[in-house]
């Protein structure tokens, strides 16, 4: 499945060790007392937020625009927290967030706008090249069902199978499966497209 | 699953979990080529890193954020958890400009020649630092003007107006006095002052003051809404030219066409249009900025420095604070750690002056010193920390080495947030509950332990990293009222439905049929869970307003569509035959019925049967839930646990949810060097055996070992996964990779993996 509501939000007793989850709640008690305190939380997850807004909005700004409203809005709800994972409660957020970016229409950026990606000394035809791959790649994400784009989405984001485990209500098992079928798919798409075709040996 | 799927799985696992520390980390042999050349590929393409940049703005934004925070929780309507978060309010953003821009200076030489990326550069490289521009004092007065945006689809129709007053002299004491008017809101007022030694942020709406000790900085961040953000932008969303000259302020400026933002905000479209900047031609400071609406001349957000004096005396006064009476204060600087009588008169003080009864622990484990007892007036909430004496003048995390006790005013929604799942205890005179951390302090990870004391209307938490759970609860025991408390409280009730019915904009929909056996649990705002008798969790009914609900925002979650008896159509969803969720929206309302382990056609008819009328009949509170690494939750059956083992090891064990999401499973970890860096461990899973699963690969072999029919995986000469039943328990027993490094190693030979499993019993 995706994203249950009612497993990210719901009360956690037993996370995995990866989730370090002692700093999390300290860091949560800390900022509850003094907002400035949700710094440390930022620092700490601002990579992993980035990354997953990323992988959904295929834009930078947009990313950025919505890794800012993540953020701003779980300082401001922090005072609903339940003690938990804060992990999967910022990743509920997250995922609201991006949902609401699509529901209000957003595209993933035309090529002319992620030129900035590519490398500027690249001539015309590599450059039309890689956009092209990238677009292969994205339509192979896309075509993913979404258990299997939803783990990929967290492991690009920086997490660990287990840690994805927890927020998804999933076995470890399960997630390294998932993940598994899920980049089988995409590297049978693009191979069979031709990105695939200098293998790094 | 294939043994090739799994073998690869377990690779791919392996590898990303050593990038993740290593990004130069090399693939486990064996992992195919191709697969890691689309790795790499779509980590490039689906997960750059975030621009430093944008982190360093991002994180300004967030402190200058965090500084009105009070002050917009306070304006905005009470919030009901997540499903009701208010859209970024455009008070927020038109505060954070006014700070943006107030923050915002630079002292820099003239530039040679007038280029608007060069001015820019300039300006954003001074900005970071205005004692190294040689900026010792200034007074600026801006005024300030945004759009508020509900509906990025509609015309806006309120907006924000602002003034901001900026004192600052160098090196560390600095004003700002901020006030602005929002279209049908209350006039939002606040001062901060940093005196040099201490910070004071008056919110004068609320009457509130947050002190805390300055920050080492000279002058608070830019926020996103700076230069420094607009430049990072601008190499590719903005062409910035410079269009004329202007006098603003008195000041002879820049006058520089930002011109359309390429990147367009998804949050905030009002600020996509035509963006111009004023840039004083002397210290590059930002003077004016306006941005105009795409499809109009309408200016969706200004700035204005309407008086700016740069390097001028300024009076003392201005850099000192005193709270106003009656204001509410958080004095968050650490305290001298009083002497056992100083700190028994400042608890009785304090215990004066609340309205609740407080209580002291009578015993602690050895070692420990209180610090000063704090009073958070603006949560009014008691604050006891008991640390080593060499913490206790340091305000470092109490819970981390000693015992942290909050106590406030128990009211319902807290008490069971604080507690659910957590097992009771027994406590004279009051309720305890305790709930059971797993925090590992040879990798840093886990969480703190807590007992939680509900008395005389007093929710008390007593948490702790280090103190172990059992010891928690005889302080608990030990709690006695301080001396001077107000009188014993009722302790708060579960409201009833009628009560929630009553408060919510949206009809709370209860079911009129469930299956035989189910309980529910007494109502919150949006949830109601039923459990069986066996404690297991069987439906979680949810409630809240249309479009404030988690799945009908997604399309993904969409699902199909099926008809209820009553005619009803609503989203099915079955992830798992185990798990079936449906939900719909109704009367201005959105429900949802996640139901585990409730066959399809149930969760049917338990949808057709929801009324907004219904009532709940007799509830119970929620089954306490496994906590661990601690005594093991009662269990389906004998736990089975090896009876020898390679070399000395440590063992933890915890309750692990079955693939139903329940808690009946149990996972062993085994670590032979808790050298505090972590690394991977031998694991041993078990679970009731009808979640055995079934390796029907020829590719994975069988094996007999001590009678028992194993099936395992070899990836080269390491046996990795050996899964089997013993009675009605499935066991999976998983070798160690380790140490990190050495991809595709495993500790244990297949020699010995197959005697840990023969030890089994």
């Amino acid at each position: 499945m995706g994203l249950s509501l009612v497993e990210m939000s719901s009360p956690d007793t037993h996370p995995p060790p990866q989730i370090n989850l002692a700093s999390d709640l300290a860091l949560v008690n800390a900022a509850r007392r003094d907002p400035r305190a949700f710094g440390a939380l930022y620092e700490k997850y601002v990579t992993q937020v980035y990354r997953f807004c990323f992988a959904r909005l295929r834009n930078e700004p947009a990313a950025q625009d919505a890794t800012s409203q993540i953020f701003l809005k779980a300082m401001q709800a922090l005072p609903q927290f339940r003690d938990g994972v804060f992990a999967a409660w910022l990743f509920r957020i997250a995922h609201n967030v991006v949902t609401d970016v699509f529901r209000r229409g957003h595209e993933h950026a035309p090529l002319e706008s992620v030129e900035h990606h590519v490398d500027a000394g690249d001539s015309p035809e590599e450059r039309a090249l890689a956009e092209s791959e990238r677009a292969a790649f994205y339509s192979a994400m896309d075509e993913l069902p979404d258990e299997q784009r939803t783990v990929l989405e967290f492991t690009l984001a920086g997490f660990k199978g287990e840690e994805i485990a927890r927020m998804l209500g999933k076995t470890h098992a399960s997630v390294k499966m998932l993940r598994w079928r899920g980049m089988e798919s995409i590297k049978a798409r693009v191979a069979e497209l031709g990105y695939l075709s200098e293998v790094e040996r | 699953m294939s043994a090739h799927e799994l073998e690869m799985a377990e690779l791919l696992e392996q590898y990303w979990n050593e990038r993740e520390s290593n990004p130069n980390a090399q693939p486990p042999q064996g992992l195919d080529p191709e697969m890691l050349q689309a790795i790499r590929k779509m980590e490039t393409y689906l997960a750059p890193a975030p621009n430093p940049k944008f982190v360093a703005s991002l994180r300004s934004q967030m402190e200058n954020a965090a500084m009105q925070q009070n002050a917009r929780a306070k304006q905005n309507a009470p919030r009901r958890g997540i499903f009701a978060l208010p859209r970024w309010s455009f008070v927020g953003v038109a505060a954070a400009l006014v700070i943006a821009f107030v923050a915002f200076a630079a002292w820099a030489t003239r530039p040679a020649s007038v280029n608007a990326q060069e001015l820019l550069d300039r300006a954003r490289s001074a900005a970071s630092d205005l004692n190294t521009v040689g900026v010792k004092s200034f007074e600026m007065v801006q005024d300030s003007y945004a759009v508020v945006v509900d509906n990025p689809n509609a015309p806006p129709t309120r907006a924000t107006r602002g003034e901001t007053k900026t004192w600052y002299a160098a090196p560390t004491r600095w004003r700002i006095e901020t006030q602005y008017e929002t279209t049908n809101q209350p006039p939002y007022k606040a001062i901060q002052v940093a005196d040099g030694a201490a910070q004071f942020d008056y919110n004068v709406n609320d009457n509130t003051v947050n002190i805390q000790v300055a920050e080492s900085k000279s002058f608070p961040s830019p926020s996103v809404l700076s230069l420094d953000f607009l430049q990072q932008d601008m190499s590719y969303c903005y062409d910035p030219k410079v269009v004329g000259e202007e006098t603003i302020a008195g000041r002879a400026a820049y006058q520089v066409d930002m011109g359309i933002a390429k990147c367009r905000s998804a949050s905030a479209p009002e600020l996509n249009g035509p963006h111009t900047i004023w840039i004083d031609k002397e210290t590059f400071f930002v003077l004016k900025s306006e941005i105009r609406a795409l499809n109009s001349d309408q200016v969706t957000s200004s700035m204005q420095v309407t008086s700016i004096r740069y390097n001028i005396a300024l009076p003392n006064d201005l850099f000192t604070f005193t709270p106003p009476a009656g204001a509410k204060i958080n004095d968050m600087r650490p305290k001298p750690a009083p002497s056992a009588q100083d700190f028994q008169t400042q608890l009785s003080a304090l215990a004066q002056k609340l309205d609740y009864p407080i209580f002291a622990p009578a015993q602690l484990p050895d070692g420990l010193a209180p610090r000063a007892p704090q009073h958070d007036e603006i949560e009014n909430q008691v604050m006891l920390a008991y640390v080593p004496a060499d913490e206790a003048t340091t305000n470092t995390l109490p819970d981390q080495h000693g015992v942290s006790i909050i106590e406030k005013r128990a009211d319902y929604e807290t008490v069971r947030n604080w507690t659910d799942g957590a097992e009771a205890f027994a406590l004279d005179g009051a309720q305890g509950w305790i709930r059971r951390g797993d925090y590992d302090p040879r990798v840093g990870t886990g969480s703190n332990s807590a007992a939680y004391v509900l008395r005389d209307g007093t929710l008390i938490s007593i948490s702790s990293f280090s103190i172990k759970p059992e010891q928690l609860v005889e302080i608990a025991k030990s709690l006695q009222p301080v001396p001077g408390s107000h009188a014993p409280l009722p302790n708060p009730t579960a409201p009833t439905l009628d009560e929630l019915r009553a408060q919510a904009d949206y009809p709370i929909l209860i079911p009129t049929y469930v299956p035989k056996g189910l309980t529910p649990t007494p109502p919150t705002q949006n949830q109601i869970e039923y459990y069986r008798a066996d404690g297991m969790l069987a439906l979680i009914v949810q409630n809240a307003k249309q479009g404030n609900g988690g799945m009908e925002q997604d399309p993904r979650f969409k699902g199909e569509m099926v008809k209820l008896s009553n005619g009803r159509e609503v989203h099915q969803l079955m992830f798992d035959p185990q798990i079936v969720i449906l939900w719909w929206n109704q009367d201005g309302g959105y429900t949802s019925l996640e139901g585990h382990g409730i066959a399809r056609d149930e969760m049917l008819k338990i949808a057709a049967s929801m009324s907004s009328a219904a009532e709940l009949g007799e509830t119970q509170a929620p089954p306490a839930q496994p906590t661990p690494y601690g005594t093991l939750a009662p269990a389906f059956r004998t736990v089975l646990r090896p009876t020898w083992l390679p070399e000395k090891m440590e063992i933890y064990e915890r309750n692990v949810p079955t693939p139903n999401g329940q808690g009946a499973g149990i996972e062993m970890r085994f670590d032979p060097h808790p050298d505090g860096t972590p690394h991977d461990m031998l694991t041993l899973t078990e679970m009731p055996k009808e979640f055995a699963e079934s390796f029907n690969d020829p590719q994975f072999q069988k094996k007999d070992i001590g009678g028992r029919d194993v099936t395992f995986n070899q990836i080269g000469k390491g046996c990795v996964m050996y899964s089997w039943v013993q009675g009605d328990v499935a066991l999976t027993l998983t070798n160690a990779y380790d140490p990190p490094g050495e991809p595709g190693q495993v500790r244990y030979s297949c020699e010995q993996m197959e005697r840990i499993i023969a030890s089994i019993e």
